[in-house]
């Protein structure tokens, strides 16, 4: 690989096609997340902004294309399997209170983003315990 | 963000920097531009399902069809 090449993203996904039954609601999504890296899809209600999301997740129904962490083809992998190569969801909710939305960050954590993120005060907010 | 306090988006884009810093990839949904704005390189903007942009939200402010979007939805 010349040093020119940019690194393999972290997430990418290609050509994605998915839905919540077999007529797609989102068709040849193409996404690429790098580490360290934020990354928004963005868009008007209705857009089916989510949905590419939940489609990786296996939440949403996955019709076509790919998803690949690290390189590694890992479509239609399930959940608890995506859980265990360090991916983590924090869902919308519709009525949030400060601190079920920072439990919220703590699942990304325990599902092994990290192990601790600071608190407000300045200490450090251990991680709960993820699924054995 | 939607729904929260203007102190509680900070805390939480404070975090999700913080885990930036960290090496942690994130995707994330979101409606506000404001916070898009300051939390992210590159957004992908949606409508009815489709693509229809990518860049980071200065180039995307600048594009016809995310405003066309945006407004006629």
């Amino acid at each position: 690989m010349s040093s020119a090449e940019a690194p393999t993203p972290a997430l990418r996904v290609r050509g994605l096609i998915a839905g919540y039954s077999e007529q797609p609601v989102v068709d040849g999504v193409d996404i690429d997340v790098g580490r360290g890296q934020v990354v928004a899809v963005a868009g008007p209600k209705g857009a089916a902004k989510s949905t590419p999301l939940t489609a990786i997740l296996g939440i949403a129904r996955l019709l076509g294309g790919t998803v690949a962490l690290e390189g590694r083809d890992v479509t239609g992998l399930p959940l608890q399997k995506l859980a265990r190569l360090g991916v983590g969801y924090v869902p919308q909710v519709d009525e949030v209170e400060d601190p079920s939305v920072l439990d919220g960050c703590d699942l990304v954590l325990a599902l092994g983003c990290r192990s601790s993120i600071p608190s407000r005060s300045g200490s450090t907010r251990a991680c709960r315990p993820g699924p054995s | 963000m939607a729904g929260l306090s203007p102190r509680l988006v900070r805390e939480l884009e404070e975090i999700l920097l913080e885990l930036r810093d960290d090496g942690v990839a994130l995707l994330v949904v979101e409606h506000e531009l404001d916070t898009v704005d300051r939390l992210c390189q590159t957004v992908v903007a949606m409508a009815h399902g489709r693509v229809i942009a990518e860049g980071t939200m200065a180039q995307l402010r600048t594009r016809r069809e995310v405003q066309d979007a945006y407004v006629v939805g």
